[in-house]
């Protein structure tokens, strides 16, 4: 992983975050601190493309940080890794909560299709979470990790525990998919 | 130059980054850009979409929570020093091997826990120089399997062959470690009560009616030998007629 690499970034080097981490791990109350503020920042930016409304990604996240220092004592190995796979894990366990419940109605899904007054960018956020919802959960996931939070290939392939010749083959076929589905959806608002 | 498409994307991907165009990019693989140039145009609109901040309410909101939490769980499991961990492991591993043992003094032979109490005692022994000390575990071990074969006839109403020839071997093995006895010594004394506890463990059997041809001969040894220490204690006793003395020396090698 490269020193000054994109995992770090929000101002925390390698060594820091790792000294952060050993702290927290002792519930340092400072250390604590910074790294769920840390930890918030990273998750909240791969949560809130992957869900419908805002409010889903900030409890998501909550959860996930909580999940996080339930089990920090515990542990082990790449930390960011760690965490995205326990996000990974509760956005897959939101979304089965929510088919369970029926939550999905055609209200709620009128209620995230913006009107002609709202900006450009909202509307093709919109239009980027819907997408995603639609790709299988790895599509997603590199989809996130490499063009909304800036992640390298071999970054995404420790995070996911894959190799990066893998990643590059999800990465293909998630656009791929992507195009698709925006192209039948820009079609279907058309006719 | 790469072959697969998806490698040829993830480059031209990272070409970009460096700040190349898509055009001047896929000039190198023109049998790909009309599949490539609409994913390259979506991944870098992807990429413009906007980062989106938390609010400091839901990172003010999340952070009590995990104070919350962070509290009960301090509660619940203090933090512990490496040291201390290892040291409660050694502690339970002894606990458990101490309370193991102590259980498994109580068993007979056919017990689960009877190998355990046989591979105690042979450490004992086994870490023993001393010949006189050597001697000492012979006879406590011929005195356990007295023991063991009157609790054998208690618990189990049968007698174990092995046991009986063991517990013989024992006592002849712990003299011969003994020698030269002084026949003022507690050893000597010593040989004596366990003698006779064997005989009367023997004579307990007879008495339940086993009249086996082992056993019989075991309390004709007994005999034997508590004569012969008898004589061993007062030699003047040798001038007398001593028929069981030759058999004695025979079993015993004294």
């Amino acid at each position: 992983m490269k020193a000054n690499s994109s995992i770090f970034n929000n101002d925390t080097s390698p060594d820091e975050l790792a000294k952060l981490i050993k702290d927290a791990k002792r519930y340092r109350g400072e250390a604590l601190n910074r790294l769920c503020k840390f930890v918030y920042n990273k998750i909240f930016g791969y949560t809130y493309y992957r869900v419908q409304q805002r409010e889903d990604a900030e409890d998501l996240t909550s959860e996930v940080l909580l999940k996080m220092v339930r089990s920090l004592k515990t542990q082990h190995g790449n930390f960011l890794a760690w965490i995205y796979r326990i996000a990974n894990n509760t956005i897959i366990d939101f979304y089965r909560r929510r088919a369970k419940r029926s939550e999905i109605s055609i209200e709620s899904l009128k209620q995230d299709i913006p009107s002609a007054e709202v900006s450009r960018d909202i509307l093709t956020e919109n239009k980027m979470r819907k997408a995603l919802a639609h790709l299988t959960p790895d599509q997603a996931q590199v989809i996130t990790l490499r063009f909304l939070q800036d992640y390298t290939n071999q970054e995404v392939a420790q995070i996911m525990g894959k190799t990066v010749g893998a990643v590059k083959v999800i990465q293909y076929r998630a656009l791929k998919a992507l195009k698709e589905y925006l192209a039948k959806e820009d079609y279907a608002t058309k006719n | 130059m790469p072959q697969k498409i998806d490698e040829i994307l993830d480059l031209v991907l990272q070409e970009i980054e460096k700040g190349k165009s898509i055009e001047d990019c896929l000039k190198d693989y023109p049998q790909f850009v009309t599949e490539l140039e609409p994913l390259l145009h979506l991944a870098l609109a992807i990429r413009e979409l906007p980062k989106p901040q938390p609010s400091s309410e839901a990172i003010s909101r999340s952070l009590v929570k995990i104070s919350e939490t962070k509290e009960r769980t301090t509660q619940l499991v203090p933090f512990q020093p490496a040291w201390v961990r290892i040291a409660a492991v050694i502690l339970l591993v002894v606990l458990i091997g101490w309370s193991t043992l102590a259980l498994s003094k109580s068993s007979v032979p056919g017990d689960v826990l009877y190998p355990i109490k046989i591979m105690s005692e042979k450490t004992q022994y086994a870490l023993t120089l001393n010949p006189k000390r050597k001697a000492l575990f012979h006879l406590r071990f011929a005195d356990k399997r007295t023991e063991e074969l009157a609790l054998c006839l208690k618990r189990k109403n049968r007698i174990d062959k092995n046991l009986l020839n063991t517990m013989l071997n024992e006592a002849r093995t712990a003299l011969k470690f003994a020698e030269p006895i002084d026949r003022e010594s507690d050893f000597l004394k010593a040989v004596q009560g366990v003698n006779q506890k064997q005989l009367a463990v023997l004579c307990e059997i007879m008495k339940c009616g086993c009249c086996r041809e082992d056993v019989l001969a075991a309390l004709k040894l007994c005999y034997e030998r508590e004569y012969c220490i008898q004589y061993r204690a007062n030699p003047k006793l040798k001038e007398e007629y001593n028929p069981y003395y030759e058999a004695w020396n025979r079993s015993c090698n004294w």
